[in-house]
């Protein structure tokens, strides 16, 4: 069975999507191997994007706290800001080594799509954006962005205006033009190989801060954890530390209004295996099995699924899921920004909250590792407005 | 022979489709009771989805307004009931749509209302032992599907099909792709049945794709009568579907 964690994964797509799947499972298969291609990404990776990322110590943050000690991977000090610059230039350099020309792309808060209309920038592709109606308002100056790098910006209407739309739109737009066009999915999510491609090139998170914590401590962490939408930066900043049992494994789920509201997007939380976007996994969705409409403040974690090896590693039990909510997400906000002068995205904000909360009872000798997915740039207005304040970009 | 092979004995069959409960149940009801008698041979029902991501965007805004009348599964399986003693009945939907309440409790509504055939558009023929293991128990055919341009799926899907095998074309399928995946299906289950599904409007490229076909469904000229004409939608399904079985069958 193809690309299954558990029972999760597997690649539930119409038959017309099938010969790309294959095609892109045996060109990544091969190139994963290629020596030329790894060397090429790497110099992307470091030239480009800026890596490795610092593992930051954050003392002030661990002093105020009064626990464990704090380290922040810092993420968002790539190259447009974010994680997702990884996966991208990874996807950009296969398609052009497959011969496509095109690259089309799905995004919520419009990391995803920035890094994608910057990657097709710099390789000389074309660039199509898919982005939910809501999210273009929510998100003016990403939008902003994609148009300046040469992207084209697709607004969705369908659904709830948001990335779940985005998916599907760009999953059918990939149906109708597989020759020339590749589809650069964004998160750990659809149908395989794409939940195994964006973990391999995400996994570089956890590969660095295993290399820089040993360097700084001389041991791993006690705990890493991330926030999770569809999963990609929680699954790269997870998997070095899958088979070291020491090392707990939280995700944090954004759970919007709360998790007994129906105003959530706290997937394990709240919903239950299903199959949608290609894979078999956790959905927020009805009794009859129609996908729900989800909420969240973060356009980044506003999605009604998580990717299946999240799904895998939730029924074994290696990794623990846990809600955050939007006041919760934005008190973390608030706090980094004046504790360490860190602005985080408000989809990080939900693993630093997380943090906030178990680090004052854990031993002063233990050691946390939060990855800082993004930076918080392109939320201050919406996060100002949510206080109260009336700033417009 | 099973009831749905059946259909296929004596001439090409005309299978129409209408998303349940699109604009309310009654209609689709009304619609498909004059689609059979202008000579439709086979009833595909669409269970409207949130979210319908393989179809046509005609078709995707059909399954919206279906849901937005409030129709669920059961809505859908009590329609069915209303034909399956008429036609053979077909339901189309999404993976999610079986899985997530289980599918052997979704086989068992199917066996109550008399559905012979599941379309799933998200289950490709990787994917479909786990459906087609528990429908196999219920009498219950999942229809496999094939597409045109990747003629190299073609004889591996129609070996292990059931029911009937359907053929779903693209903007840019010509006749020639048609023909070989007729060709090519037959040429690895000859018993099987070959049903071409035009996406088109056109009675032309109907004819022309079904020459070596079976039959053909009838979908997204069925569901834009239904959303243009809310008032007087049955004449004008009762002369598309004869003008096309005209056509089709002499």
């Amino acid at each position: 069975m193809n690309g299954r964690f558990g029972i999760h994964g597997g690649q539930y797509v119409p038959e017309s999507l099938m010969g790309a799947l294959k095609e892109l499972e045996e060109a990544y298969n091969f190139y994963k191997n290629d020596p030329t291609f790894n060397a090429e990404l790497t110099a992307l990776f470091n030239d480009y994007a800026g890596r490795p990322s610092r593992l930051y110590f954050a003392k002030k943050l661990t002093r105020e706290l009064g626990g464990a000690k704090i380290y922040l991977k810092r993420e968002d000090m790539n190259h447009t800001g974010a994680h997702k610059i990884n996966n991208v230039l990874g996807q950009a350099l296969l398609a052009k080594k497959m011969g496509k020309t095109h690259l089309i792309a799905e995004t919520g808060a419009g990391q995803h799509g920035v890094a994608s209309a910057t990657a097709a920038a710099l390789m000389d592709m074309e660039c199509t954006v898919y982005m939910g109606q809501e999210d273009i308002e929510r998100q003016a100056l990403n939008v902003y962005k994609m148009e300046l790098l040469g992207a084209k910006v697709v607004p969705v209407t369908s659904g709830t205006g948001t990335l779940k739309d985005a998916v599907s739109e760009a999953m059918c737009a990939w149906g109708r033009c597989v020759k020339d066009t590749h589809y650069c999915l964004g998160s750990s999510v659809g149908p395989h190989p794409f939940p195994m491609i964006v973990r391999d090139l995400q996994a570089v998170i956890s590969k660095e801060i295993k290399a820089q914590i040993l360097t700084a401590e001389g041991r791993l962490p006690d705990v890493v954890m991330a926030c999770v939408g569809g999963g990609s930066n929680a699954i790269g900043t997870f998997y070095h530390f899958i088979d070291e049992p020491g090392v707990q494994l939280i995700g944090c789920e954004a759970a919007g209004r709360g998790v007994d509201t129906l105003e959530t997007a706290a997937t394990i939380s709240t919903g239950g295996v299903g199959i949608f976007h290609g894979m078999k996994s956790y959905f927020c969705q009805n009794e009859d099995g129609q996908i729900a409409p989800v909420y969240s403040i973060s356009a980044g974690l506003d999605y009604p699924g998580i990717g299946p090896e999240h799904a895998g590693l939730y029924d074994s039990g290696r990794a623990q899921y846990v809600p955050v909510t939007d006041d919760e997400a934005v008190e973390a906000f608030e706090y980094l920004s004046r504790m360490e002068g860190i602005i985080p995205a408000i989809e990080s904000s939900h693993a630093v909250a997380h943090a906030m909360k178990i680090a004052p009872a854990m031993d002063k000798d233990k050691i946390i590792v939060i990855t800082l997915s993004g930076r918080g740039d392109k939320d201050c207005a919406a996060i100002a407005r949510y206080k109260g304040g009336k700033l417009y970009e | 022979m099973n009831k749905l092979t059946s259909a296929f004995s004596a001439r090409k069959a005309i299978a129409a489709y209408f998303t349940c409960g699109d604009p309310t149940a009654e209609a689709t009801v009304e619609a498909a009771n004059a689609a059979i008698s202008a000579g439709a041979d086979i009833l595909f029902l669409g269970i409207p989805f949130s979210d319908p991501t393989a179809v046509d965007p005609v078709i995707q805004e059909s399954s919206l307004r279906g849901l937005a009348d409030g129709t669920t599964t059961k809505t859908v399986m009590e329609t069915a009931k209303r034909f399956s003693d008429k036609v053979p009945v077909v339901l189309t939907g999404y993976a999610n749509l079986v899985f997530s309440p289980g599918i052997e409790n979704f086989a068992k509504q199917c066996e109550d209302a008399g559905v012979t055939g599941v379309i799933l558009h998200d289950v490709p023929f990787e994917e479909q032992e786990e459906f087609k293991a528990v429908f196999r128990d219920y009498g219950i055919s999942l229809i496999s599907m094939v597409s045109p341009e990747l003629p190299e799926r073609i004889g591996m899907i129609a070996k292990e099909a059931e029911g009937f095998l359907y053929i779903v074309t693209g903007a840019e399928t010509n006749r020639e792709a048609v023909q070989n995946a007729v060709r090519l299906a037959k040429e690895a289950n000859p018993e099987l049945p070959c049903i071409i599904g035009c996406g088109v409007a056109d009675a032309a490229p109907i004819e022309s794709f079904c020459e070596e076909a079976d039959g053909a469904v009838l979908d997204y000229e069925l569901v834009y009568i239904m959303d243009e004409y809310p008032v007087g939608a049955k004449r004008h399904i009762t002369a598309y579907v004869e003008h096309i079985d005209k056509l089709l069958n002499g």
